[in-house]
């Protein structure tokens, strides 16, 4: 599917919808780093940042 | 193996490389699988059959404090997971991987633990200069410091003390060990040894997170006796063991609960997360049977 532009209140993203998962980073274009944290509909949050019990 | 129902899920948050290619091994391999992401999940101890259509859980997330809660949370369902609570408690703690690993006889570099920064410098001054510093919970090279003198040292602990939240009050401190330039990481699955890297850098920090670059290190005879007793230390699963080479033989540095693996599967030519899913695969056989044999 081809790419489709969606804005958020943090910048657009492009994207092809049936691609993503939950829990997918995407950069918008002013930076900002998304979280996809819902498909239908489609939502995106800024990611969190890295803390400090993250890992492997 | 055909598609069946879902009998095993896979939780995670952050949807890295790694669960991706954990998401196509499930669909090569034709095992049905059930994605839950972390973050939406929910638990009702009073409505103990919300799971009960599935076997196994892989946990996967990035976060420690919720994989562990979420992998507490199945098991208290009857679910197996792939850690268990007890394998990620013991890799998510340096301190009680290192207990772990002292009590089964694994070496390890020379390591203390201090309560304050009067003790914590006496540690040093035993160990002898270079030393470092780690915190007890924490991952990819993150804020582990080399202190090659007194001054530095209490620079960092005054630092520490001040700034530092309950968790670095403890100071787990290890002797420097002379590495060549690399260490190695060993990917455990079950009982077998699967394959292993060498991470270089110029750095003494050699996690791949932090720069350092992959390579295939063949499996040898001590390599995989150390790394499987490692792996059975902290109570078995799937785990990457990090190892030092020094002049005493083989060290473990780390144990990892939640494995990256996404330079490894063309740096060593094995397929990483298709022994996951394989190693899922034959818990939810075992399960299956179990229940089977119950009915009987």
């Amino acid at each position: 599917m081809p790419l489709t532009t969606i804005d958020t209140p943090h910048g657009a993203v492009d994207v092809d919808p049936s691609e993503l998962e939950l829990g997918e980073l995407v950069v918008s274009d002013d930076g900002t780093e998304l979280e996809v944290v819902g498909l239908d509909p489609l939502r995106f949050e800024p990611a969190p940042e890295e803390d400090e019990d993250w890992g492997e | 193996m055909s598609q069946t129902q879902a009998r095993v899920g896979i939780v995670y948050d952050r949807l890295r490389n790694e669960e991706k290619m954990l998401f196509d091994a499930f669909e090569r391999r034709g095992v049905a699988f059930e994605k839950i992401y972390a973050p939406h999940l929910t638990f009702d101890f009073n409505a103990l059959s919300a799971y009960s259509h599935l076997d196994v859980v892989l946990e996967r997330c990035v976060s420690q404090t919720r994989g562990l809660a979420i992998s507490r949370a199945f098991t208290g369902l009857g679910i197996s997971m792939i850690n268990s609570p007890d394998v990620i408690e013991v890799c998510g703690d340096k301190l009680a991987t290192n207990a772990a690993l002292a009590q089964a006889g694994v070496a390890t570099p020379r390591t203390g633990i201090a309560f304050d920064s009067e003790s914590a410098l006496e540690l040093c001054e035993r160990f002898g200069y270079p030393v470092v510093l780690k915190p007890v919970v924490g991952s990819w090279g993150r804020m582990v410091s080399k202190i090659n003198d007194r001054d530095a040292a209490e620079a960092i602990f005054e630092h520490k003390e001040v700034l530092g939240g309950p968790q670095h009050k403890v100071f787990y401190i290890q002797a420097f060990v002379d590495k060549p330039g690399r260490d190695i990481r060993a990917f455990v699955v079950g009982d077998e040894v699967i394959g292993a890297i060498y991470r270089t850098s110029e750095h003494w920090i050699t996690n791949t997170a932090r720069g350092a670059v992959a390579s295939n290190c063949p499996l040898y005879a001590e390599l995989e006796d150390v790394a499987r007793n490692a792996a059975q230390a902290v109570g078995g699963g799937i785990v990457a063991v990090d190892l030092l080479e020094s002049a005493d033989g083989l060290l473990v540095n780390e144990v990892n609960h939640t494995m990256e693996f996404r330079n490894s599967v063309s740096t060593t030519g094995v397929d990483i997360p298709g022994k996951v899913v394989d190693y899922a695969a034959s818990l939810c056989r075992r399960e299956v049977e179990a229940d089977l044999a119950k009915v009987a």
